[in-house]
């Protein structure tokens, strides 16, 4: 196997872990917001840097490698992907510790998120979709990522009946708008969890065939 | 690196008179080199079989591939450089500017005036810088000093020569380092003034700043020449190519634009090629 190739396989490892690393940080505090953990929330804040240290790593060996190697074809496309989906990976951990460090917020305006079951369906279908993701980072499935993509609206979709119902409240209660405004950066926060997944099985399209579907409806492809 | 005014000189004197259109150098993106079926045995050994192609005018073609995969065969059928070697047969049909290469009717210096050569090493004449891109001009029968010394001016700049040695035009060709001896050759293939220009592996003798000078031109000659070249350095053929055409057991495996051979080859030949798992 030439050393390009054991060097590639090393780094897609390496992003499985990143992966796996990035989707504890969102199980965790998603927990710590459910049991209203503020110690738990803050240490998922504090673990970010391990996540970023890790990521600038990743990105120094695809500097190192693209050098040494002028990589072509699926090798080239292979280390793209490692540059593109390593970032999406840190910034899926980043909106982790950005929900972390808002439970505090949830504790202190007394948000009751039992009060909205469009928040659970929310949650589920994002860290639904992050394990898909992460299990199509390891196995490169084309079909696996096509699907990701083509269920880009439901998320969407679910964060938008969660904001509306959100905003709706926000202007009936009193303290409403302090409220309101708390919530909608968690679910923004979420729902930006799921659109990186999206990116992510664009980047396994363009892995697999070469193509660039990203915004294909707005280009002449 | 050749300053600005320098490529504006190069335009200036030699597009104009080589492509006197009025919609500009590229107007014309048809084939120039059509290869159809074409095939060339070394007796009964395969040099390239079955080839079939279209070479675009102003535009350049990388052919890589193994060794032995018959690229530099097919480079040196386009001028019928082959022609020397024992027992060399063809098949099929090659043609240049719409001339059947192979045809025995087929004048083979009015063919070689079109068709020009850099080889891998350098190899210039034992003459001065002068004389050597005079020859191919004299030989022409191009009369009178002044169109000789403009000529070899011309050609000169046109290789990125002429600053370095337009005060030494005596000085002996195999005084110069090697880097300048390749351009050096190149102005001698331009100043028949050529419609196609072949490169057999014109930088492997030269060291990363001499190659990026020839590279660079390359990219500029493009606008006025079609230019083949065969190379190993697959990194080359990326930078300076529009097409690339993967060769592999005297086969033409894949041909396609450069961007598409290198980021999303067709054929997993050309791909275990292109990654260095084979070859």
């Amino acid at each position: 196997m030439p050393e390009l190739q054991r060097h590639v396989d090393e780094l897609m490892r390496r992003l499985d872990r990143m992966g796996l690393h990035a989707q504890e940080a969102v199980l965790t505090v998603m927990d710590a917001l459910n049991t209203r953990d503020v110690a738990a929330g803050r240490a998922v804040s504090d673990s970010d840097g391990v996540i970023d240290a890790e990521e600038v790593a990743i990105e120094q060996e695809c500097i190192r490698l693209l050098a040494l190697y002028q990589p072509a074809a699926v090798d080239l496309r292979r280390l793209c992907f490692v540059i593109k989906a390593n970032n999406d990976l840190e910034r899926i951990a980043d909106k982790a510790a950005s929900i972390g460090r808002r439970i505090r917020h949830v504790v202190e305006q007394g948000i009751d998120l039992g009060h909205y079951t469009e928040w659970p369906d929310l949650v589920d279908l994002v860290t639904r979709r992050l394990d898909q993701t992460l299990r199509t980072i390891s196995s490169l499935s084309l079909d696996a990522a096509h699907d990701l993509i083509a269920s880009d609206g439901d998320v969407e979709e679910a964060y938008r009946r969660l904001a509306r119902h959100v905003i709706t409240n926000g202007r009936q209660a009193p303290d409403g708008v302090d409220m309101a405004v708390t919530l909608v950066l968690l679910a923004r926060a979420v729902h930006r969890i799921g659109e990186l997944c999206t990116n992510i099985a664009e980047d396994i399209v363009f892995v697999r065939t070469g193509d660039i579907v990203r915004h294909a409806d707005q280009r002449d492809v | 690196m050749t300053d600005t005014s320098e490529t504006q000189d190069i335009e200036r004197r030699l597009i104009p008179r080589l492509a006197p259109t009025e919609h500009g150098p590229r107007a014309e993106t048809g084939p120039v080199i059509c290869s159809h079926a074409f095939t060339l045995l070394y007796g009964t050994k395969v040099g390239v079989r079955n080839i079939t192609m279209d070479i675009y005018r102003q535009s350049v073609t990388a052919i890589i591939g193994p060794s032995g995969c018959g690229k530099s065969t097919f480079l040196r059928a386009i001028n019928r450089m082959n022609d020397l070697i024992p027992n060399v047969s063809t098949d099929g049909r090659l043609e240049v500017n719409g001339i059947d290469v192979y045809d025995k009717r087929t004048n083979l210096v009015n063919l070689r005036q079109q068709v020009g050569m850099v080889f891998q090493h350098p190899n210039p004449f034992p003459k001065s810088i002068y004389d050597n891109v005079a020859y191919g001009p004299r030989l022409q029968g191009l009369g009178g000093r002044a169109r000789l010394d403009e000529r070899v001016e011309r050609c000169l700049r046109g290789a990125a020569l002429w600053d370095e040695v337009k005060d030494n035009l005596k000085k002996s060709a195999l005084a110069l380092s090697g880097g300048q001896q390749q351009r050096l050759c190149l102005a001698r293939a331009l100043a028949t003034e050529p419609k196609v220009l072949l490169m057999d592996e014109p930088c492997s003798a030269l060291d990363p700043i001499a190659t990026g000078r020839i590279e660079e031109l390359i990219g500029q000659l493009k606008d006025i020449y079609t230019i083949v070249i065969v190379t190993h350095n697959m990194q080359q053929a990326a930078r300076v190519s529009d097409r690339t055409a993967f060769f592999c057991l005297g086969e033409l495996i894949e041909y396609d634009t450069t961007s598409t051979i290198f980021t999303k080859p067709a054929n997993k030949r050309t791909e275990d090629y292109v990654t260095g798992r084979f070859g």
